[in-house]
């Protein structure tokens, strides 16, 4: 079986913060229909190695391929809003950015469960609803590409659900979930990769077993002993 | 073009949307523009200046205090930005660097354009200075440095942002790019208010639109390098 062209890769990236270096040579690419699970100790280098791959931090070395922008969508622990902006309004902005109808807007701050606090300003929402509208704005185009950081992070279970939806609603699309929330996300892997200090420990592989998934898994939780 | 248009269309409501919910660089710059007025006003008058010999004055003064409170002010233009780094969601939904400068330079060129016309007619009031012949002329030059202004502000502002240092960098870092605004701008608002319009053949009017298209042309080629890191 020929391994489909990924439609995300990042090869041998290594990013420095000062003396410290975050990435050493870490690689990792994803591929049309995939849902990849970045498992890693805190300080591992996930969140830095999604940032380069989204192309908001620039690498030291390695290259990186990835789709146009606009094309992909990116979720991180900072929610990309505007505080002082309505959850439609933030919306409609970034909406009108990549091209996406207005009714397109109505129908995800529906789906997301927001209609109801959708004309308040994101500062005075709930943790979990700008969890919420961060997810909304990073699945609003349908992009090709989906870079999750943490998403379940102050998500109640219906969030997760609708979390759970719009990832599966999106077969044709490469996604990739650093989280340590194995047990609301484990579900949705199609491999997991392992990182510890910059580098990835251990991967499943595409297209990889369960047992290989499994394995994968245990070698983190090793790593959090 | 159109979806570029599109898209600058949404940044300029943004910008337009965040300033008029907080209001905070619109009050800050009004405040300084009545306040160092009226300071100066006191001043002048407790130094027993005649009104011809407060007419000679009176540009240099206008011009001090225009591009001082403006810089100091608009250290604001960056930090909501910052704050849920919202410039990153556009830069992902496909917005370009140069379209956000564009319309955070003409959503400032606005703030600052009537800053510069209150202030003007505050300090006009406060000096006792009768209205200049030529208003339109006034207005231009006050359009023109206020462009430049918010150019290199907002490009600095964005350079300087991350810094906990941002009030006192941004001033530091655009108060020597502005030399040329400043001379260029008291020199005309001296020949319109002493002469009544500007000279034919008078170098400054070209030289502030050189200024502008210098600054405006830098700050569409390297805000993205401030942007990103």
């Amino acid at each position: 079986m020929v391994a489909a062209e990924p439609l995300i890769e990042a090869k041998s990236i290594t990013k420095s913060f000062g003396p410290k270096r975050v990435l050493q040579r870490a690689s990792l690419a994803c591929s049309a229909g995939e849902v990849v699970l970045l498992l890693g100790a805190n300080g591992a280098g996930k969140s830095t190695l999604l940032r380069v791959m989204a192309g908001l931090s620039r690498p030291d070395g390695g290259q990186l391929t990835r789709p146009r922008a606009g094309s992909l969508g990116f979720l991180s622990h900072h929610l990309f809003l505007y505080s002082r902006l309505t959850a439609r309004e933030n919306l409609r902005l970034f909406g009108a950015l990549s091209g996406v109808p207005g009714d397109s807007v109505a129908a995800a701050l529906r789906e997301w469960g927001l209609a109801d606090v959708a004309d308040r300003p994101v500062s005075e929402l709930s943790r979990g609803n700008q969890a919420r509208v961060g997810l909304a704005r990073t699945f609003l185009n349908a992009p090709l590409v989906r870079l999750l950081d943490e998403p379940s992070a102050n998500l109640d279970d219906s969030g997760v659900e609708r979390l759970q939806r719009a990832i599966l609603a999106g077969p044709r699309s490469a996604t990739v979930i650093a989280t340590h929330d194995l047990h609301r996300l484990g579900g949705l892997a199609t491999r997991v990769v392992v990182m510890s200090q910059g580098e990835v420990l251990a991967d499943s592989g595409a297209g990889g077993s369960t047992a290989e998934i499994a394995q994968a898994v245990r070698a983190y939780r090793e790593l959090n002993r | 073009m159109k979806s570029w248009l599109t898209g600058l269309g949404a940044l300029l409501i943004k910008e337009l949307r965040l300033e008029l919910r907080g209001k905070e660089t619109v009050t800050l710059l009004f405040c300084n523009a009545i306040l160092a007025s009226a300071l100066v006003g006191v001043g002048t008058s407790s130094a027993f200046l005649d009104r011809t010999n407060t007419l000679k004055i009176f540009p240099m003064l206008l011009w001090t205090l225009f591009l001082l409170s403006a810089s100091a002010s608009a250290v604001r233009a960056h930090e909501q930005e910052l704050e849920g780094r919202g410039f990153e969601g556009l830069l992902l939904a496909g917005a370009t660097s140069p379209q956000i400068f564009v319309s955070k330079l003409l959503v400032s060129t606005a703030l600052f354009f009537a800053h510069f016309v209150v202030l003007a007619c505050v300090l006009a009031v406060a000096l006792d200075q009768p209205a200049p012949l030529s208003v339109g002329q006034l207005l231009a030059a006050g359009l023109g440095a206020s462009s430049a202004l918010a150019a290199v502000t907002v490009l600095l502002s964005a350079v300087a942002g991350t810094s906990r240092m941002r009030g006192v960098i941004l001033p530091l870092l655009s108060l020597p790019l502005l030399f040329p605004v400043f001379f260029c701008g008291t020199e005309m608002t001296a020949q319109i208010l002493i002469v009544g319009h500007l000279e034919p053949g008078a170098p400054w009017p070209l030289i502030l639109l050189c200024a502008d298209v210098l600054y405006v042309a830098l700050g569409v080629s390297l805000f993205e390098f401030a942007l990103r890191d």
